[in-house]
């Protein structure tokens, strides 16, 4: 008991080694933190396709309406405080309208009758690549 | 801290090696991932993506102006109707699942679908129909012939390719792109998804959307090759004095299955597993089990009315529960 004591007593806390690795792991937790962060990231820019058009990349840091045409007709979509939702649809159930604000990065909202589409991506790297429904 | 370095590297650039484009048919939004192409040969993969999935999507629709829309015509007037190779090809393939899912799975369900008006793109239907009219459906037994060449059948039948449509696009579609040189790419058809490869060094992730809203519950790190499909109660519904009415209805008895929420299997066959997630919504908690070891599918993963989670071994080894929402069953085998 008392020679252990002894030999604890002259042994550093810290060796160099431990502090070689705590120096080498420091990175690889923030990598890995970083990945778990970004899957509840908020998203940075929608896209949005319709069946008339080549989908359009638009940065939601801005707010504002913007009007895409569909198979029956206009379609309002308004972006606010980095989110999206269909403002105005001329389909009938409105279920589009229905869905409300999306905000997060994979979120996805479409109008069948009109033809239009929309989903919310990250311009970092998203966990996720794509989702099943 | 080189591993790490080395790490954060290949993130930052596998990522930027993703090409990512989106696409609208089948009356829904086509997402195409491609990961290390050049420009060149992406935009090849994109015109041919464009001009199949236009061409399926015309063909193939049960009310449209395509080969299936005038095949329903004519069967409508009691006619042989005449047929091309590639859709003898499809129509085969689903008599043949709809034998194998005990008759869950079904292609011959078209005047059903129309009496719920799930067929119509600008769906307005707020009531289901009268009973009385849903029994005399069943009043008369379908009878199909097909052949080679042609299809026969009594003029109560109207084929709709709807439960397995994309799931078959889908694996034309993965051999085409293979046959063009895509080694790793992602095809999300509005849901029903199909891989090639990967994205550098790691699996392509999918999510399971949540059953009740925009977000996902559960993460899924995809084998090359697969093909993952989901059938859910939420895509095409609506709610009468408080019950929920959807899409996927039972050929047994008319009405819209009632256990899950959803169903999804992941398989190399994206066809198979497009049927077995319908076939397995209407079979329900009693007989999912068997009837996925007689499809073959060994990935199930059903979600309940109440949240909780039953899947396949298989499938629970593969999958990630990521929200608090749900659970796993206890007694699941």
């Amino acid at each position: 008991m008392i020679a252990d004591h002894k030999n604890a007593a002259s042994i550093p806390l810290m060796q160099a080694a431990d502090w070689l690795l705590l120096v080498c792991a420091l990175p690889l937790v923030l990598f890995i933190t970083s990945n778990l962060w970004q899957n509840d990231s908020r998203a940075e820019y929608l896209t949005l396709a319709s069946i008339y058009a080549p989908s359009q990349k638009i940065l939601l840091s801005e707010s504002k309406t913007l009007t895409i045409h569909g198979r029956l007709g206009p379609s309002l979509i308004e972006i606010s405080k980095g989110a999206v939702r269909f403002l105005e649809s001329p389909c009938r159930n409105k279920l589009c309208i229905q869905n409300g604000w999306l905000r997060k990065a994979g979120d996805s909202n479409w109008c069948i009758p009109n033809g239009i589409g929309m989903s919310l991506k990250t311009k970092e790297a998203s966990k996720i690549d794509g989702i099943t429904y | 801290m080189l591993l790490a370095l080395i790490l954060l590297c290949t993130q930052a650039c596998q990522q930027d090696n993703i090409n990512s484009t989106t696409l609208y048919a089948f009356g829904t939004l086509i997402d195409f991932k491609t990961f290390g192409l050049n420009n060149a040969n992406n935009q090849a993969a994109l015109t041919y993506l464009n001009q199949q999935l236009s061409h399926m999507d015309t063909q193939w629709s049960a009310w449209g102006d395509g080969e299936l829309g005038k095949i329903n015509q004519q069967l409508q007037l009691g006619e042989t109707a005449s047929i091309s190779k590639s859709m003898h090809t499809v129509l085969e393939l689903g008599i043949q699942l709809q034998s194998q899912s005990d008759g869950n799975f079904a292609v011959d369900l078209g005047r059903l679908i129309e009496l719920w008006q799930f067929n119509q793109q600008n769906h307005a239907v707020s009531k289901p129909p009268d009973s009385e009219k849903i029994q005399s459906l069943f009043a008369q037994p379908t009878s199909l012939t097909l052949t080679t060449d042609s299809i026969s059948s009594n003029q109560s039948v109207i084929l709709d390719l709807g439960g397995f449509a994309k799931g078959v696009a889908l694996d034309i579609l993965k051999n085409g792109l293979h046959d063009l040189g895509i080694e790793n790419a992602l095809v999300n058809a509005g849901g029903d998804l199909v891989v090639l490869g990967k994205k550098g060094h790691q699996f392509w992730t999918i999510g399971i959307r949540h059953p009740r809203n925009n977000g996902v519950f559960a993460l899924i790190k995809a084998k090359p090759g697969d093909s993952i499909m989901t059938s859910g109660d939420y895509e095409r519904f609506f709610i009468y004095e408080g019950k929920r009415y959807h899409h996927v209805i039972d050929p047994q008895t008319g009405q819209p299955s009632r256990d899950f929420q959803s169903v999804t299997v992941i398989h190399p066959n994206a066809a198979l597993a497009d049927a077995a997630a319908t076939a397995l919504m209407i079979a329900g908690l009693d007989n999912w089990q068997s009837l996925a070891l007689k499809l073959g599918v060994t990935q199930v993963l059903c979600v309940d009315q109440k949240g909780t989670v039953w899947a396949t071994p298989s499938m629970k080894r593969s999958v990630q529960l990521i929200s608090d929402d749900f659970k796993f069953a206890e007694n699941d085998t």
